[in-house]
C-alpha cells in the first residue's frame, strides 16, 4: 500500500509534455490487454488469417488483425483548446457543457506510430471515452476506416486474497461535508461526532459505535469558495485580503480535532478543497489544520487513496475520476462507469484529456495494479452499492458516497463480510 | 419536573434505529413530535434526552452554539462541562422521573464527560440537585454596587474532596485595588463535574464584607469547610 501511495505523491516540480503519460500508460497495459485477448479470442488468433500487428500503421488492408492502441474521442462538444484561442475575443465564454458526447462522434485507435478511425456497431454498446488501452478485433475497409468486430480491455487486476475476520468491525465512510460561511449541516455534524465518539445512544447504541475502527473523509470538506464581486469597495490592486474567512476551515479543524480524539482518521482531498486540483490530488498542508495535525490518530491523505485495513483493501477516489467518465456517456449508471474502470485496469482514463492531471514521466499512478476488497467514489448524488465479481474470483464491492451536507448520510463497512449501510442524522427543526 | 420559572422544560430527544424504510437513522425530536416520529421506526434501538432547555428552539442552531460559545454573564448560575454553557441550563432539577422506558439517564447538556458519572444524573435512586439560584442576583448586585476598585480574576482550581470526587473549580475573584477595605470574594463558581455534590449550591452564598479580615486570599477549602 505504501509504495502505490507513494506514486501518486507528486515529487517533482517540472512540467512537460503530456505524450509521455500516454506512452507509458500503453507501455503500462499493452501486455496485459494482450494476454486478455488471447484468452478471449485465443482459437481465432491462432488461425492463420489473423495478425498480431505491432503497430498500427503496418495494418494491412482487407486482412483481418489485432490491435492494441489507446482510445481517442473525437467529440464536438468536447472543450478544445484550439477553439478557445481562435474564437471571437469579445465573445464570452459558453458555459461548460454537462456532457459532451453527441452523435456525431468519432472513435480514433491510436498508438505511438499512428492512428486509425474504428467503425463498427459494436463500439455503440460500448462506453467510449478517451484514454483507454484496447485492443480491437477486425479490418481495415477500402475508405482507410477499421472495421471492428470485437473489443477487448485489460480486465480486472490480480486481487490479494481477503482475510477471514470473525467479529464485526466497521468503517466509516463519509464524503462531501462541505463546510462553509453559511453552512446548514452543523446540527447533522454535531450528531455524527457524537455518534461516532460514543456519546449517543444507549449503551447497546455506544457499543455498536465502538466497532467502527476508522473513518476515511472522501473529499469535498470544504465548500466551493464563490468569490462576490463587491462593486462599493474600492477596488484594491493584488488580492483584497480582508475578503478570506477563515471560519470555515476552523470549523473543519475542530470538527476533525474531536473526532480524532477516538477515531483514526483519513482525510483525502476533493474539488472543492483548498488544495491542487489536478489528479492526483495531494495531501491537504498540515499548517491548514493545525489543531487536527497534533493528533497521531490523524492522517492527510491523497486522493485517490489506497488504504490497507486489516488485510482488506480499500481504494477510493473524491468523485472526480467517475464524474468526467460520465459526461462522455448517456447514461447516468455510475456503479457500471466504475465498474467499468476497473476492466479497464485504469482508474481515471480520461486525464490528461478532459481531466487535468500531473504529466508523470516514468510511470501512470492511475493504472490499477491490484483489485481493490472496497472500492468507493466520494460526491455522488446518492448512496448506491454493489458487489462485482470478476472473472478470477476478484470480489469487489463498490460503494457510491452521496454528500453530507445534502442528504446526511454516512457509510458503514463491515469488514466480516463487506455488508454495508447509511447511517442517516437529521433533525426535525 | 420544575424548573427555577416554573414551566415545565423543554426536551429533545434523540431516536436511533431503524425506520420503516429499513435505514439506520439517528433524528433529533423535540418532545412534542416524540411519539409519533416513533411509529415511523421499524425498531427503535435507542431513546433518550438529547437536550434540555426552557423553550422549544427554533432550530438546529440552538443546540450546536449551547456547544461552542461560553457564555460571559455571571448572574445566571451555570452548570457547565469542559464546554459549554447555557442559560436555560440552570433550572433546579428535583427527582425527575426516567422520561422514557429504555434509558433511565437524563442528559442536561449532550456532552457529557469523560467521568464515570455524567453531568447530571437523577434517576430514582440518587439525590436531586439544588442550586439556589434566587440569591445569587441579589447578592452580585450588592456587591457590585460596592465603591472599592476592584477588578475580576479568574483562577482556576482542581482538588479532590472528601467523597474522592475531583473538583475543578474556575474562581472568579475580585481584587480590590485599594489597600484594605475591599476584600477578595467569591461571585460566581462554575463547577465541573458531578452529581451529589451539594456544594454547588455553595458557591454563590457569600455575604457581605467580611469585617476585619485582613486581605490576603483565604484558602479556598475553608470556605468550603463553613457550609
Amino acid at each position: 500500500m505504501h509504495a502505490l501511495n507513494d506514486e501518486l505523491l507528486v515529487k517533482e516540480k517540472g512540467f512537460r509534455q503530456y505524450s509521455n503519460l500516454y506512452y507509458i500508460r500503453l507501455l503500462g497495459l499493452k501486455t496485459h490487454v494482450l494476454n486478455t485477448a488471447q484468452k478471449k479470442w485465443g482459437s481465432i488468433l491462432e488461425s492463420n488469417a489473423v495478425d498480431t500487428v505491432n503497430k498500427i500503421l503496418d495494418v494491412k488492408l482487407g486482412v483481418t488483425c489485432c490491435i492494441v492502441g489507446t482510445v481517442y474521442m473525437e467529440m464536438r462538444f468536447k472543450p478544445n483548446i484550439l477553439d478557445d484561442v481562435t474564437k471571437e475575443h469579445w465573445a464570452p465564454p459558453s458555459p461548460p457543457r454537462p456532457k459532451y458526447c453527441s452523435a456525431d462522434d468519432n472513435l480514433f485507435l491510436e498508438d505511438e506510430s499512428g492512428r486509425i478511425k474504428l467503425v463498427g456497431d459494436i463500439l455503440k454498446r460500448e462506453i467510449r471515452v478517451t484514454g483507454v488501452i484496447m485492443a480491437v478485433l477486425g479490418k481495415e475497409n477500402t475508405e482507410g476506416n477499421f472495421e471492428v468486430y470485437d473489443i477487448c480491455v485489460a480486465g480486472f487486476p490480480y486481487q490479494p486474497s481477503a482475510p477471514v475476520i470473525t467479529d464485526d468491525k466497521y468503517i466509516a465512510l463519509v464524503s462531501g461535508i462541505n463546510i462553509g460561511p453559511n453552512y446548514s449541516s452543523a446540527l447533522q455534524l454535531q450528531l455524527m461526532t457524537e455518534y461516532l465518539t460514543g456519546e449517543l445512544g444507549n449503551s447497546f447504541v455506544q457499543t455498536l459505535t465502538s466497532k467502527i475502527a476508522r473513518m476515511i473523509i472522501a473529499g469535498n470538506s470544504l465548500q466551493e469558495i464563490k468569490v462576490v464581486e463587491d462593486e462599493k469597495k474600492e477596488k484594491k490592486y493584488g488580492y483584497d485580503s480582508s475578503s478570506y474567512n477563515a471560519q470555515p476551515l476552523s470549523d473543519l479543524d475542530n470538527l476533525l480535532n474531536e473526532i480524532c480524539s477516538e477515531l483514526p482518521v483519513d482525510l483525502m482531498p476533493g474539488g472543492n478543497d483548498p488544495v491542487n486540483t489536478f489528479l492526483p490530488q495531494q495531501p491537504f498542508i498540515s499548517g491548514l489544520l493545525p489543531k487536527a495535525c497534533q493528533n497521531s490518530t490523524f492522517q492527510r491523505v491523497t486522493n485517490p487513496y489506497w488504504c490497507e485495513i486489516d488485510g482488506v483493501v480499500f481504494f477510493g477516489t473524491s468523485g472526480q475520476t467517475i464524474d468526467d467518465i460520465a459526461k462522455y456517456v448517456e447514461n447516468e449508471d455510475r456503479l457500471k462507469l466504475a465498474e467499468q474502470t476497473l476492466h479497464w485496469r485504469h482508474v481515471a482514463p480520461t486525464t490528461p484529456d478532459t481531466l487535468w492531471c500531473h504529466p508523470f514521466r516514468d510511470y501512470d499512478p492511475f493504472i490499477m495494479k491490484q483489485t481493490p476488497h472496497v472500492y468507493f467514489i466520494g460526491n455522488q448524488k446518492e448512496f448506491a452499492t454493489t458487489i462485482i465479481k470478476g472473472p478470477e474470483q476478484q470480489c469487489v464491492r463498490i460503494i457510491l458516497l452521496p454528500s453530507f451536507a445534502e442528504t446526511g448520510n454516512i457509510v458503514l463497512v463491515n469488514l466480516k463480510n463487506l455488508d454495508c449501510h447509511t447511517v442517516s442524522f437529521s433533525s426535525t427543526f | 419536573s420544575m424548573s427555577i420559572t416554573g414551566k415545565t422544560p423543554h426536551a429533545v430527544y434523540c431516536i436511533c434505529g431503524i425506520t420503516n424504510e429499513d435505514r439506520h437513522a439517528v433524528l433529533l425530536v423535540p418532545k412534542e413530535e416524540l411519539e409519533e416520529t416513533k411509529q415511523k421506526y421499524k425498531t427503535l434501538t435507542s431513546i433518550h434526552i438529547y437536550s434540555m432547555e426552557e423553550h422549544r428552539p427554533k432550530d438546529g442552531s440552538a443546540l450546536v452554539i449551547t456547544d461552542y460559545k461560553p457564555t460571559t454573564d455571571e448572574s445566571a448560575l451555570v452548570i457547565t462541562d469542559c464546554k459549554s454553557t447555557t442559560d436555560e441550563s440552570a433550572l433546579v432539577i428535583t427527582d425527575c422521573k426516567p422520561t422514557t422506558d429504555e434509558s433511565a439517564h437524563m442528559i442536561i447538556d449532550h456532552k457529557p464527560t469523560t467521568d464515570e458519572s455524567t453531568l447530571v444524573i437523577t434517576d430514582n435512586k440518587s439525590n436531586s440537585m439544588e442550586i439556589d439560584q434566587e440569591q445569587s442576583p441579589q447578592l452580585l448586585s450588592k456587591k457590585q454596587a460596592l465603591p472599592c476598585g476592584k477588578r475580576k480574576v479568574s483562577k482556576k482550581r482542581i482538588y479532590q474532596d472528601a467523597k474522592g470526587f475531583k473538583v475543578s473549580e474556575d474562581t472568579y475573584e475580585w481584587e480590590s485595588f485599594s489597600e484594605g477595605e475591599c476584600d477578595p470574594r467569591q461571585t460566581g463558581i462554575n463547577v465541573k463535574i458531578k452529581p451529589e455534590r451539594s456544594s454547588i449550591k455553595n458557591s454563590v452564598n457569600k455575604r457581605g464584607k467580611r469585617k476585619g479580615d485582613d486581605s490576603s486570599q483565604k484558602s479556598l477549602l475553608n470556605f468550603f469547610g463553613k457550609i
